[in-house]
């Protein structure tokens, strides 16, 4: 504690001497440092100074009374990595205050809102019948009692005069009272933020006088209202983003799949549809790319929009979990094989087939066997409809449109046929490709069929 | 790999299974297939549904639990002409809904006929539901509900009377075959195996490729 002395008085920044009056340090000053003014030494003495004053806090603070007091002049301290200690949440202290005084304002605001729909309701325009009406809805304050404007202290006489806030009932004085024009306290009132603002000239006939606190309450009031339905660029952009993000999950998960089933030399999937969706899913990850590095430099070139340290932060992160999303998403996906691998993987697969069908074929009549006794233990049971109604189907279904092309031919198998190619063409487009190989293998079949019926003729 | 996508998956939606399954409807002309899967994917109702033709292609996809099915649906078309078609997409089909009119009791016959032959010619695993379509014209009913439930109790049917322009069992009545369904042979794999149910078809696929593809 007695290593640095307490001094206090008109000293010299310099030498540290007491000059006892202003006028004495003044001169001493110019006289003797004027010429060699050391910045440095002005600045030690600042921070000695700086030191002191935190060292009488350190005192004067009784829950700081620590035992390692003295260790934090120690050096040694500052070396090594300290743990955080003993920590403590005040936030819900701080949430409880902070509510208190929300709920305050809030039941304030929602008292005056009460008063002018009140006020609003049969307004009287005769100026003396209006007057009445609005005191028996808020009582005035007895203006004897005041003899000044509470708002800047100016005492009432025969120039200013006093006047009652119409919400409140509160005194002020003419240059201390707004104004609230009837066309917006009617927009307050009404649930819908309407766009145009109303900017007429008040006069007094078509407002109502109000004190500054009344209306810095309906004023934030609005301001939250607003701030409620505005849809900041921002948001705009992050919520395209998502859409983004999730058409690429959805193509990334049917790419997956397709390029699983090419590589396995599988006719499930067209191999140039695959490339396609290949192309597709490059062009949506670039446009994920777009917009992340236009989030990421929001209000950074342009300095007139002031951007917060914590907007800045924010845009960051989602662009660079956008960013991380797309190299994480896209180094994931298989590549394809090429047209010459893709034929000899087919190839090696139909050999394999080959034998496999030969084995089920065996298989299946057993199967066969075995089933028919399934059958029987199917147990008609009545499904608990309570149980079900929560599972709705969870995704939008497909359709293809079959009223665009309806072919009409005599034989109904080629005109099914004409309407798979239709819906084949559809799926493509809509990078249904499940349904491509499943509308793909019933054109097969159709066409099989007719082949069948053909050659038969 | 496949243990890869399924961690990167983000919002979790597509956890467990994925399984396929081949559906299709059958029944007598304007009893309200279409309504009825026009319903089910899209949730619309048209007062004057075009008659289908040949038969109409849909999927939807349900959350069952953990898994995931998605229905392909296979709407044929009612009129007698299309009627050689029908073979071809029953043939293959885990599950199949034969609909009747309740208040015409000749397509009510027509789906007995139609239940006879899908227990003869489909897969023999296939899951029948039978469906009285029409029950908001409870008051021109000419099927009771007894009659057509003990038909179906059976036969080991599944059975609903549903409504397509209320919605009501519309839902449900896929629901209940999804539950039906077998999902557990093979169907296993985030989907990117082929499912087990289609095996024997693709094998089937392939060996027509090798001799169709050459022509």
């Amino acid at each position: 504690m007695a290593e640095i002395d307490m001094k206090e008085g008109f000293l010299c920044p310099i030498c540290k001497i007491d000059l006892k009056t202003m006028t004495k340090l003044h001169s001493h000053f110019h006289e003797e440092h004027s010429e060699d003014i050391d910045i440095k030494k002005i600045f030690k003495g600042v921070m000695g100074q700086a030191r002191k004053m935190i060292k009488q806090n350190n005192e004067g603070d009784d829950s700081f009374k620590s035992t390692n007091r003295k260790d934090l002049h120690n050096l040694e301290i500052y070396k090594t990595y300290q743990e955080i200690g003993v920590t403590r949440s005040h936030f819900e202290k701080f949430k409880e205050i902070r509510n208190r005084r929300l709920e305050g304002f809030s039941a304030e605001t929602n008292k005056l809102i009460i008063r002018l729909d009140k006020l609003l309701l049969n307004l009287p325009s005769d100026s003396n019948r209006r007057k009445l009406h609005e005191q028996t809805i808020v009582p005035w304050i007895n203006g004897e009692d005041v003899s000044r404007c509470p708002e800047c202290t100016k005492s009432f006489h025969l120039v200013r005069w006093q006047h009652h806030c119409r919400l409140c009932g509160g005194i002020m004085c003419r240059d201390c009272s707004c104004f609230l024009p009837i066309a917006k306290a009617e927009n307050i009132l009404s649930h819908t933020v309407q766009e145009n603002h109303i900017t007429k000239e008040t006069n007094y006939q078509d407002a109502f006088r109000i004190c500054q606190y009344c209306m810095n309450l309906l004023e934030s009031r609005e301001l939250m209202k607003a701030s409620r339905n505005c849809n900041p660029f921002i948001t705009q952009l992050y919520e395209q983003l998502r859409t983004y993000i999730k058409d690429l999950d959805k193509d990334a998960n049917m790419y997956q799949k397709m390029s699983l089933s090419l590589n396995e030399g599988k006719s499930t999937y067209n191999l140039f549809d695959a490339q396609e969706l290949w192309e597709k899913i490059m062009k949506l990850s670039e446009k994920i790319r777009l917009i992340s590095t236009k989030i990421a430099s929001l209000g950074v070139n342009n300095n007139s929009n002031e951007v917060s340290n914590k907007e800045l932060q924010l845009q960051r992160a989602v662009s660079s979990g956008a960013n991380g999303y797309i190299q994480s998403k896209i180094l994931s996906l298989p590549a394809l094989p090429s047209e010459e691998i893709y034929q000899k993987l087919q190839e090696n697969r139909r050999q394999k087939i080959q034998q496999e069908i030969k084995e089920q074929k065996s298989e299946e009549m057993t199967d066969a066997l075995l089933s028919s006794q399934i059958k029987t233990e199917y147990v008609h049971s009545k499904p608990t409809l309570s149980k079900f109604q929560k599972n709705i189907p969870v995704d939008e279904g497909w359709i293809p449109d079959a009223g665009s092309c309806v072919y009409h031919n005599d034989d109904p198998i080629l005109e099914q046929m004409n309407n798979i190619r239709n819906y084949i063409k559809q799926a493509r487009e809509a990078y249904k490709f499940d349904e491509v190989a499943s509308l793909e293998k019933n054109l097969r079949e159709l066409q099989e069929e007719y082949y069948r019926q053909q050659t038969i003729k | 790999m496949s243990n890869r996508t399924v961690s990167q998956r983000p919002n979790g939606q597509n956890q467990g299974k994925i399984c396929q399954f081949k559906l299709v409807l059958l029944g007598e002309s304007a009893v309200g297939k279409s309504s009825l899967v026009l319903r089910f994917v899209k949730g619309q109702f048209h007062e004057f549904q075009e008659s289908t033709i040949g038969a109409a292609f849909l999927t939807q996809t349900v959350c069952l639990d953990d898994t995931t099915v998605k229905f392909e649906i296979w709407d044929t078309a009612g009129q007698e002409r299309y009627h050689s078609l029908a073979p071809m997409y029953y043939r293959g089909a885990q599950a199949a809904i034969v609909v009747y009119d309740i208040t015409n009791q000749d397509t009510f016959g027509r789906a007995k006929t139609w239940v006879k032959e899908l227990q003869r010619q489909a897969s023999p695993n296939i899951v029948i539901a039978l469906a009285g379509n029409k029950t908001d014209l409870a008051n021109k009913r000419s099927v009771e509900y007894e009659e057509a439930s003990q038909y179906a109790e059976e036969n080991a049917l599944l059975f609903m009377e549903t409504s397509a322009k209320t919605a009501m069992n519309v839902n449900d009545i896929f629901l209940a075959i999804a539950k039906k369904l077998p999902k557990n042979d093979g169907n296993v794999g985030n989907g990117l195996t082929s499912p087990g149910s289609r095996r024997l078809g693709d094998a089937d696929g392939g060996s027509r490729m090798s001799s169709g593809c050459c022509k």
